[in-house]
């Protein structure tokens, strides 16, 4: 019996070993081989390359038939794409990216958004994109639409290449614009506020509201730099955005939520909540991204009329850049690098940019896709992204700081604090910028 | 336990033979151990070491080489308003769960301790909300709350209230997120008491009894002396569990507006995986694994101390 122990528990012993320590070399051993496998097997087979992108639902589909043509019309090449969660700031695919560069497995090619272009930029694992710009006939500098490539450059280096890029439009509802006798859409905060108050009727659970800020700090980009404020110095040591030029245009914003000509919405689905309330016709205005434009248009029908202006000036005008961009990583094989530059040129092309965009909603990004004719009548029949490409000439790029994100999220806690709590502006920004500056340092 | 167990043994047959035995159960026991000890060596404990030394380093995703920095990010840490909201939040939320949950289990410990009809199915549905994934519950929870048309707002509405903006002001987001996590966890409470109960002695409730005593005092002198140790590992675990809150956050409010809902866990995500600030996300983690670990030892050393006075 004492042996039947004996054995037992050194049974359970080996089987203990093989679950956990000494499972891992061996796992290796394989992976080992099987790369080996595929490095041989690379001259005869397509070259294989993953590609992760972060925008779900639909628009993952477009991607994914995208892809698929792709790699129908290139043999030598085979593009695994894959849909790795949201992409957005502090989204999981971020999240999934630095876990992967940590581990030192990034996949070839990543949609990465743009303001957080200077943090992978920073981290040294991408490939400089200058000099396969510049001897490219699709991807030359030159042949983007200007103000686009603003989100693509660190250090004066080109790092990415534009994706699926949008700016944030004015949206105004036409039909209750003419209700109010308002010829039409405000150009800048004065007359914004003005009409807001105009375009307010009704109360209770029917009362409709002139505007409804979104309580974002993309749009809060926009409020900052067009108020004549700056968000960081120069340097990109210190937050300035506590200025106050940078926070004149929210102090507009937020007196009009205090007067009740302003509605705003919280809580994690925020976004999704203004952009309903405007294909409600809950409120009249508000500022949401191009991207939205085919969910209004769904959403709205027919029963109102609607259509989108340049964003109101302050002091000046300056639209921060949105949307994502390409970038290939550093660590692919030199087969694989080429590959990828393949496929971003063969994707940004005029042929394949018109349809995504058309698709999609999405910015066109080269000059050649404006004079397309597929583009052209889609303009005509959507005349609301004429407004967007209009504003790529206002495009101001965002801080290239790689720690501009984490100097982010204290602005969007203070954003909250302004339009959810209705905390004073200027202390609450005040506070957020000496957070900022923790965050900077 | 075993110790005791084994110096009963000891005491009985000092023989060479049983220390052999003994040796080979000790064996026996580690082998028995091993697999989890070594999938907690690989998964939780390396980590845990891995963590300490990242917090000792200026380590974020765009500075490829960590570089030394002491105390820095601890320094940090306590200078950082918003690592003390995140703080007092959580302490707010376990205030909460002992004010709320853990009254509301003993409540429904002592109801389904009742032989009543259907006790099973009862005590069963309390169960019910603890094995839903708190991934799942926060979903549910947050179309509860939802300011417009959220059955909670329809029902207050009803009543002739004006509705609440639950997730979006910073109070009441805190509250939901008590709400659900009472909810959630009540349940398991209530079964930590029912076992409890199970233990009170019949004889000392009958002497009780016997000497005049009624049900307010049966339960006062008897039950709940005997639900000691229950209570207070129900109090500890209830604590270790609030202090790990995170799933609810996420999905609820993800930590707004304004910092009201960000629990310890959560500000750890954020400083680590939003702002890519992996020491001082560290630091963070080693405070949590601290305070963790010494609720965790009181735990462990009271409930000793209560074991050794019911044997």
């Amino acid at each position: 019996m004492k042996r039947d122990r004996l054995w037992t528990s050194g049974a359970l012993l080996a089987l203990g070993l093989v679950a956990t320590g000494c499972g891992a070399p061996a796992a290796n051993g394989g992976g080992q081989a099987a790369t080996a496998a595929s490095r041989a097997a690379a001259s005869s087979q397509p070259v294989t390359i993953t590609f992760w992108y972060g925008v779900g639902t639909t628009l993952s589909q477009d991607i994914q038939q995208m892809v698929q043509e792709f790699n129908r019309t290139h043999p030598g090449i085979k593009v695994v794409a894959t849909y790795q969660g949201s992409y957005s700031g502090g989204g999981e695919e971020q999240q999934k990216l630095l876990a992967a560069i940590k581990a030192g497995d990034p996949p070839t090619l990543a949609q990465i958004e743009v303001h957080a272009m200077p943090v992978f930029a920073a981290s040294g694992q991408l490939l400089d994109l200058t000099q396969l710009m510049q001897s490219s006939s699709v991807d030359k500098p030159s042949n983007f639409l200007p103000g686009i490539l603003v989100s693509t450059q660190y250090q004066g280096r080109y790092y990415g290449v534009p994706f699926n890029r949008s700016v944030p439009v004015l949206y105004y509802n036409k039909t209750l614009f003419a209700k109010a006798h308002i010829a039409s859409p405000p150009s800048n905060w004065t007359e914004l506020a003005a009409d807001a108050k105009k375009l307010t009727s009704g109360a209770g659970s029917s009362k409709i509201y002139g505007f409804e800020p979104l309580v974002d700090w993309w749009p809060w980009e926009y409020a900052v730099e067009s108020g004549g404020g700056s968000i960081l110095s120069p340097d990109l040591s210190r937050a300035t955005f506590d200025q106050p030029p940078a926070l004149s245009i929210l102090e507009t914003e937020q007196s009009l939520v205090k007067q009740g000509y302003a509605k705003v919405e919280t809580g994690p689905n925020y976004w999704d909540l203004m952009t309903q309330d405007f294909i409600n016709g809950q409120v009249a205005m508000d500022i949401d991204s191009i991207g939205s434009a085919g969910k209004v248009t769904k959403g709205v029908g027919d029963k109102f009329q609607w259509g989108t202006a340049l964003l109101p000036r302050g002091k000046t005008l300056a639209v921060p850049p949105g949307g994502g961009d390409l970038v290939i990583f550093k660590d692919a094989t030199p087969a694989q690098q080429k590959a990828a530059w393949t496929f971003i040129q063969w994707w940004t092309a005029p042929k394949q940019s018109v349809k995504w965009s058309t698709e999609t909603g999405y910015l066109p990004v080269q000059k050649a896709d404006l004079s397309d004719p597929v583009y052209q009548a889609y303009l005509n029949k959507h005349p609301q992204y004429r407004t967007a490409i209009e504003e790529l000439r206002y495009e101001h790029p965002s801080p290239a700081s790689p720690a501009y994100l984490a100097a982010l999220q204290p602005v969007q806690q203070a954003l909250q604090g302004i339009f959810d709590e209705g905390k004073p502006v200027a202390a609450t920004m005040h506070e957020a910028a000496q957070a900022a500056d923790q965050n900077l340092g | 336990m075993a110790k005791t167990a084994e110096a009963v043994i000891a005491k009985v047959q000092p023989d060479r033979r049983v220390e052999r035995r003994r040796t080979s159960l000790q064996l026996t026991g580690v082998a028995m151990m091993a697999p989890a000890l070594l999938f907690l060596l690989a998964f939780v404990f390396a980590p845990m070491g891995y963590a300490l030394y990242l917090s000792l380093y200026q380590s974020t995703l765009y500075t490829p080489q960590p570089v030394f920095a002491g105390f820095a990010n601890y320094a940090r840490l306590f200078s950082s308003p918003d690592f003390w909201q995140a703080a007092s939040n959580t302490v707010w939320l376990a205030a909460g769960m002992m004010a709320l949950s853990l009254p509301a289990a003993l409540i429904l410990a002592v109801l389904l301790n009742q032989r009543i009809r259907g006790r099973a199915v009862f005590r069963t549905a309390i169960f019910g909300p603890y094995v839903i994934p708190l991934v799942s519950s926060g979903l549910i929870f947050s179309l509860l709350f939802a300011t417009d048309g959220g059955p909670v707002n329809l029902a207050l509405q009803r009543l002739g209230l004006p509705p609440v903006n639950w997730l979006g002001q910073g109070r009441t987001a805190l509250l939901s997120v008590l709400i659900l996590t009472a909810w959630q966890f009540t349940g398991y409470y209530a079964i930590i008491f029912l076992a409890g109960l199970q233990s009170v002695p019949t004889s000392l409730v009958e002497a009780c009894q016997v000497d005049g005593g009624g049900r307010c005092q049966v339960f006062r002198h008897v039950t709940l002396r005997a639900l000691g140790p229950s209570l207070f590992f129900a109090v500890v675990i209830c604590l270790i569990q609030t202090f790990q809150t995170f799933d609810q956050v996420y999905v609820m409010t993800g930590g707004g507006p304004d910092g009201a809902t960000t629990t310890f866990a959560y500000y750890i995500f954020e400083k680590g995986f939003q702002a890519f600030n992996i020491g001082e996300s560290s630091a963070a983690s080693v405070l949590l694994i601290l305070v963790l670990a010494c609720l965790s030892y009181l735990q462990m050393r009271v409930s000793r101390r209560w074991v050794v006075e019911e044997s």
